[in-house]
């Protein structure tokens, strides 16, 4: 039965990524345009950087550390769990959920897996090349910060389908899922070393784009277990909260009906 | 002219329908703005150089670009590509308004309500967070509002043609992406364009998004009637030009409508 | 039937159902009461026909069915489980087809679709591949099989939509509106197959539809909702005896124009008007028939809403 299972979950992700390359133009297109994003992204932070050489102690490879990271984790989100974002928002929206909880898979993954965004690879190539021109990577730390990598990917995964769940709570609320998870990715891109105090805090354990932008260069920095154990039990929890989140979700799903008419 | 209105009413009636996103936008733009400022206190405590802007100005000038990013629509261009794409957008030819038109209007109407919700809290909150001073050019602020809106048409209009170009591309996403930076690095809307270097800022201002945000934002503290009356022309200018380039587009689509049936 | 319920031959027995929902609105919240009191039990391999107008809770019915929606009130039971308890046991035994909302991939071919709907109920490859040429053949989708599903026509693609929902052979078939919008070889093929497949895989059928074709085609028995009730469990046949009202006398005259006369069946004026018909003309030929089932249906809803 697990061989079938994982029979099922490989030939999902394999169509998906067909699926992905199927419009070509759309394909090359998104890999060459999110490179070109990133980079007017880091054009923009080192003219700011240049201004200002050190801000609160980041240097510009800091920097350009931690967008590798936050981009690189948002690669592997986008290529494998894509559908967990405004797609899923929007079938939870429009009622279109039914197809897949008649089907004898777990619908919350099959609905993640089913979508993959060449985007992905952009971001993949863009990420991996930030975090190796930064000069921060060494042979002692590379197996840390392929254990930060992963936790910043799955914290992507779990905040989007957190975000995704609120229109079972909300009426029109994808656009609203689609713009938190834009905020959330915005914050995790912006330099950790300007928080302190409260903000650190909220940064971290509630609205835990920190994870990504604070703690990974602190941890580089001075390591420390406690730091790799925040990083990772923090990614954790919130999968969990976001598991639990859709699932009460859908139990309000299916005890309404939800009868909607269709945006204009 | 009248049914422009009564579209331009119509989504405006919609956003106040929808009070509860309404309430959580304002708190994002709150959030955003909060973090916006605590990077700038930062920076500022670090340099102490007496030539970068006075914190409450600076406060303001982000609200100014927090206010073209929350006033717009979501949604806009991913709405468009998928008219394009079904063809739908064939049967706005049996409307008597032309498509372009409808949806400019469209994200008219959602600023025009948004933006004195917005505009209400955004203010209270720099106000707090500026310790109730108000910044150096702030009597000048209505003649911002009226070429905050132009910024907006000009922003809206590219968002459009984000969708439309769905025609060439296949796909408008990551265009929309590189627009979205665009408005937020050349647009300077978080960071003034004068902390570039000269090259940047020269490229900033010769695109729609120097004018757009920078040059609409920063009246707020260095406010002249020479930059307003040119900000105001550049704008002018180029929501005629892409306006242009997007009626262009439309005939070009409608074109392929025709030999494809959609 | 060839599964393990062999004790009993119910496929479907439902009591008591009901569905409300609070709904808010201006004039404050309001409980809507979708589906009241609805009892009713499916033969396995009977083809049902589930008809009433829009909004009347037909859908929400196969959407308690389907364990997709919990009742407010009242028991289910699907090959003799209890869909929400059974769920994971009850899934791959039936098949649902939903007309607005596809199962297939957009981008490719809808045999790529196939092959991963049947790896998701656990079938090999080998079985897979049987099932589905078996199945292209039936619905005569061999030849476009391997083109992607944005590049088919409607009908072209609700068919391999019934495909995808058969190919891990269920029980039961659920069908929501599955001809909407089609052309008529399309609806044919359609309709004929899966009357075939009810005949030879005993599979039973339920099925909402506003087309008469589809119910005339595929049933023999008909259940009316309106307002969340249950108004008509009957079969076809009987349906048409009993609510028949009226005859259609039509005449065609030799210079080709018709006449056509409606004649309510209690009445004796039958012989009378025949008579009036043949008269007034060089008569060339005859026929007294039954008003269309979409007529009697017609009637039917009208009758309720008074």
């Amino acid at each position: 039965m697990a061989v079938k299972q994982l029979d099922f979950w490989f030939s999902l992700l394999k169509l998906a990524a067909k699926s992905a390359f199927a419009l070509k133009t759309a394909f090359f297109g998104r890999i060459v345009f999110m490179c070109l994003n990133n980079l007017i992204l880091l054009v923009g932070w080192w003219a700011v950087f240049q201004s200002f050489n050190h801000i609160n102690g980041w240097a510009f490879s800091d920097f350009m550390f931690m967008s590798g990271l936050v981009i690189a984790a948002l690669s592997l989100f986008t290529l494998f769990f894509r559908g967990a974002g405004i797609h899923l928002a929007r079938l939870i929206e429009f009622g279109e959920l039914d197809p897949y909880l008649i089907q004898p898979r777990n619908p919350l993954f099959h609905i993640c897996c089913s979508v993959s965004d060449a985007s992905g690879l952009g971001d993949l190539i863009s990420g991996c090349l930030l975090m190796s021109f930064s000069g921060l990577i060494t042979p002692g730390n590379l197996g840390v910060i392929i254990l930060m990598f992963l936790a910043a990917a799955l914290l992507f995964l779990s905040m989007s389908i957190l975000f995704s769940s609120i229109p079972f709570y909300a009426r029109d609320a994808s656009d609203l899922s689609e713009r938190l998870f834009f905020i959330f990715f915005n914050i995790a891109g912006y330099p950790g070393c300007i928080y302190s105090g409260l903000a650190k805090f909220i940064l971290i354990f509630i609205f835990p784009a920190g994870v990504m932008s604070i703690l990974p260069i602190e941890m580089i920095h001075t390591p420390s277990f406690g730091k790799i154990i925040t990083i990772l039990s923090i990614s954790v929890g919130f999968f969990g909260l976001a598991i639990f989140s859709f699932y009460q979700g859908l139990k309000r799903y299916e005890s309404s009906n939800h009868i909607r008419s269709k945006r204009s | 002219m009248k049914k422009y209105l009564t579209l331009l009413l119509a989504a405006a009636r919609e956003q106040i329908s929808h009070l509860k996103t309404l309430s959580a936008r304002v708190l994002l733009m709150l959030i955003m703005l909060t973090i916006f400022r605590q990077f700038w206190m930062v920076v500022k405590a670090e340099t102490l150089d007496s030539q970068t802007i006075q914190p409450t100005d600076l406060i303001w000038y982000l609200l100014l670009g927090c206010l073209l990013q929350y006033g717009r629509p979501e949604g806009l261009h991913r709405r468009i590509e998928e008219d394009v794409r079904t063809g739908d957008i064939a049967y706005c030819l049996l409307r008597p308004v032309s498509y372009i038109g409808a949806k400019l209007c469209e994200s008219l109407g959602t600023f025009l309500v948004r933006l004195p919700i917005l505009l209400f809290f955004g203010g209270i909150w720099a106000i707090y967070l500026s310790g109730g001073e108000l910044p150096h050019d702030f009597q000048a602020f209505p003649v911002i509002l009226i070429l905050l809106t132009l910024s907006m048409i000009v922003l809206s209009l590219g968002t459009i043609f984000v969708g439309l170009s769905a025609l060439f591309l296949q796909d408008s996403l990551p265009l929309f992406w590189m627009i979205q930076k665009a408005e937020y690095i050349l647009g300077g809307l978080f960071f003034p364009l004068t902390l570039y270097p000269q090259w940047l800022q020269t490229l900033a201002m010769s695109t729609p998004f120097g004018y757009a945000g920078y040059g609409v934002s920063h009246l707020i503290y260095e406010f002249s009637w020479i930059s307003a009356v040119q900000t105001g022309g550049m704008l002018l200018l180029w929501i005629i030009g892409i306006s242009g380039i997007l009626k262009l587009m439309y005939v070009l689509l409608m074109r392929k409508v025709a030999i494809n049936g959609g | 039937m060839n599964t393990s319920d062999t004790t009993s031959t119910t496929a479907l027995c439902v009591t008591h159902l009901s569905k409300s929902f609070p709904v808010k609105s201006k004039q404050g919240n309001k409980i809507i009461h979708a589906v009241r009191d609805i009892s009713f039990s499916v033969t396995k391999g009977e083809c049902v026909a589930f008809i009433g107008p829009n909004g009347a809770g037909k859908s929400t019915t196969i959407k308690m069915i389907t364990a997709i929606l919990y009742p407010t009130n009242g028991d289910i039971s699907l090959l003799g489980m209890n869909p929400w308890t059974a769920r994971k046991h009850l899934l791959p035994r039936i098949g649902v087809i939903f007309g607005q909302h596809s199962q297939l991939w957009f981008h490719l071919p809808a045999a790529d679709s196939f092959r991963l709907i049947g790896k998701m109920y656990g079938l090999s490859n080998a079985d897979i591949q049987k099932r589905q040429s078996y199945l292209a053949r039936l619905f005569q989708i061999e030849s476009f099989i391997s083109r992607p599903v944005r590049q088919l026509s409607l009908g072209e693609r609700m068919r391999c939509e019934i495909v995808a929902s058969l190919i891990h052979q269920p029980e039961i078939l659920f069908l929501d509106e599955p001809t909407i919008g089609l052309d008529i070889t399309a609806k044919n093929i359609i309709r004929k197959t899966l009357k075939k497949l009810a005949q030879t895989e005993g599979m039973t059928i339920l099925l909402t539809s506003h087309d008469t074709g589809d119910i005339e085609e595929i049933c023999h028995r008909v259940i009316l909702i309106n307002k969340g009730r249950l108004i008509l469990d009957t079969t076809l046949d009987i349906l048409k005896q009993k609510y028949i009202t009226e005859k259609v006398i039509t005449a065609f005259y030799a210079d080709g124009h018709k006449e056509e006369r409606r004649i309510s069946v209690n009445s004796s004026d039958l012989a009378q008007e025949i008579m009036r018909l043949t008269q007034s003309g060089h008569l060339s030929d005859m026929s007294i028939s039954n008003p269309p089932l979409e007529e009697i249906i017609r009637s039917l809803y009208q009758r309720e809403s008074l």
